[in-house]
């Protein structure tokens, strides 16, 4: 069934099409949550809170973007939510360990298809500074635009564009100390 | 020489943004700023591999179908479903208790064994959706506001009292039923047995 008749359903109350759509974006917002937190429980906490949202709010959702992006903004908000109860992060999955970054840049831009060489990207991404983090995933791993990226983020497309190059900054001098 | 590439000048060359002319001029002959671009442009090619999807546990799953079974159009909702529950018992058990007085009242028609077996049955599938129903309706209290947990008490009280009291016409004076009924008028109209 076409995303835009799930959505409609579900917003009815149509429990069947919600799980579809879950079943459908789960795997991305989880991914999404799981890089913004960097702690498995939660990102899962996360998941299932932006879903939850998802599902209560479904029936004021105006389709103005498509429901992933529309998700993917209830769980940056989330995420948000989430670290900032945290007072450490010191149980982050993908926490960053300098150590690891021994290859440094020439590993990344020749063989960056190597597992051990995207964990080292994982770890660098998961150090960098909340905003930063956002724009670059919400960017460069998820593949939004600029302007469903400031949506999503609440921000300037401006604001977007310069936490992107930031965090590209970081990673490189990250990437370069060994 | 002209200042060296900002971050967002870098990461804009990297994306293949076009730079001022003044800008690219440097960038082509700053080897560091060259170097960061290259670099830059390599680290994007390698973010945009990593896989978006991270596969999310099942658990998930049931965990948010339990919550969003909470509240399907909000709370008041809930407990309005709640108190159909409570109307269903008591339908069901007049139903039944009506039937029970129907054979106790001799009705005409039929093999009187063939009835009783009839009457029998309605009062047990009256007994069950009852007690099916006060179950849902316990396992939701908690979800419910005071007011409607007493509520609902009550309602379930008197359908209980109800049947408290047919039971006693059925069996005839047996004091085991007789304890019953007083214990469930006790609980529903309070030790004073005042009117609800």
């Amino acid at each position: 069934m076409r995303e835009r008749r799930l959505v409609e359903s579900a917003g009815t109350g149509d429990r069947s099409a919600f799980t579809e759509l879950y079943a459908r974006h789960r795997d991305l917002v989880y991914g999404l949550a799981l890089r913004l937190t960097g702690e498995r429980d939660l990102a899962e906490e996360v998941l299932l809170e932006s879903f939850a949202a998802a599902w209560v709010n479904l029936p004021r959702f105006r389709g103005d973007s498509g429901f992933g992006t529309w998700v993917c903004g209830i769980a940056v908000n989330r995420a948000r939510d989430a670290t900032r109860t945290r007072t450490r992060r010191r149980s982050r999955v993908v926490a960053v360990d300098p150590a690891r970054f021994g290859a440094g840049v020439a590993a990344w831009t020749d063989g960056a298809r190597h597992a051990e060489t995207r964990i080292d990207l994982e770890r660098a991404i998961a150090g960098l500074p909340p905003g930063a983090r956002e724009a670059l995933v919400l960017r460069h791993v998820h593949g939004f635009s600029c302007a469903e990226a400031a949506a999503i983020m609440g921000v300037t497309e401006g604001t977007v564009k310069s936490q992107t190059s930031r965090a590209c900054a970081l990673l490189r001098e990250t990437l370069e100390h060994d | 020489m002209t200042e060296h590439l900002t971050d967002l000048e870098i990461y804009d060359l990297a994306g293949g943004v076009a730079a001022s002319p003044a800008r690219a001029a440097h960038a082509a002959d700053c080897a560091a700023c060259a170097a960061q671009v290259e670099e830059t442009r390599g680290l994007l090619e390698a973010v945009a591999e990593l896989d978006p999807r991270i596969e999310a546990p099942a658990r998930i799953e049931s965990e948010l179908d339990r919550r969003i079974g909470e509240r399907p159009q909000g709370p008041r909702r809930v407990s309005v479903s709640r108190f159909r529950a409570a109307a269903v018992a008591i339908l069901c058990f007049a139903g039944g208790a009506l039937a029970h007085a129907g054979w106790t009242g001799g009705a005409a028609g039929g093999n009187a064994d063939d009835r009783l077996g009839v009457r029998a049955l309605d009062v047990q599938q009256a007994g069950t959706e009852y007690v099916v129903a006060i179950a849902r309706l316990a396992d939701d209290a908690n979800r419910l506001s005071p007011a409607d947990r007493r509520a609902g008490r009550e309602v379930a009280l008197a359908a209980m009292s109800g049947a408290a009291y047919e039971l006693g016409r059925l069996s005839g004076p047996d004091p085991i039923t007789a304890d019953i009924h007083r214990l469930i008028e006790k609980a529903w109209l309070g030790p004073a047995g005042g009117a609800p």
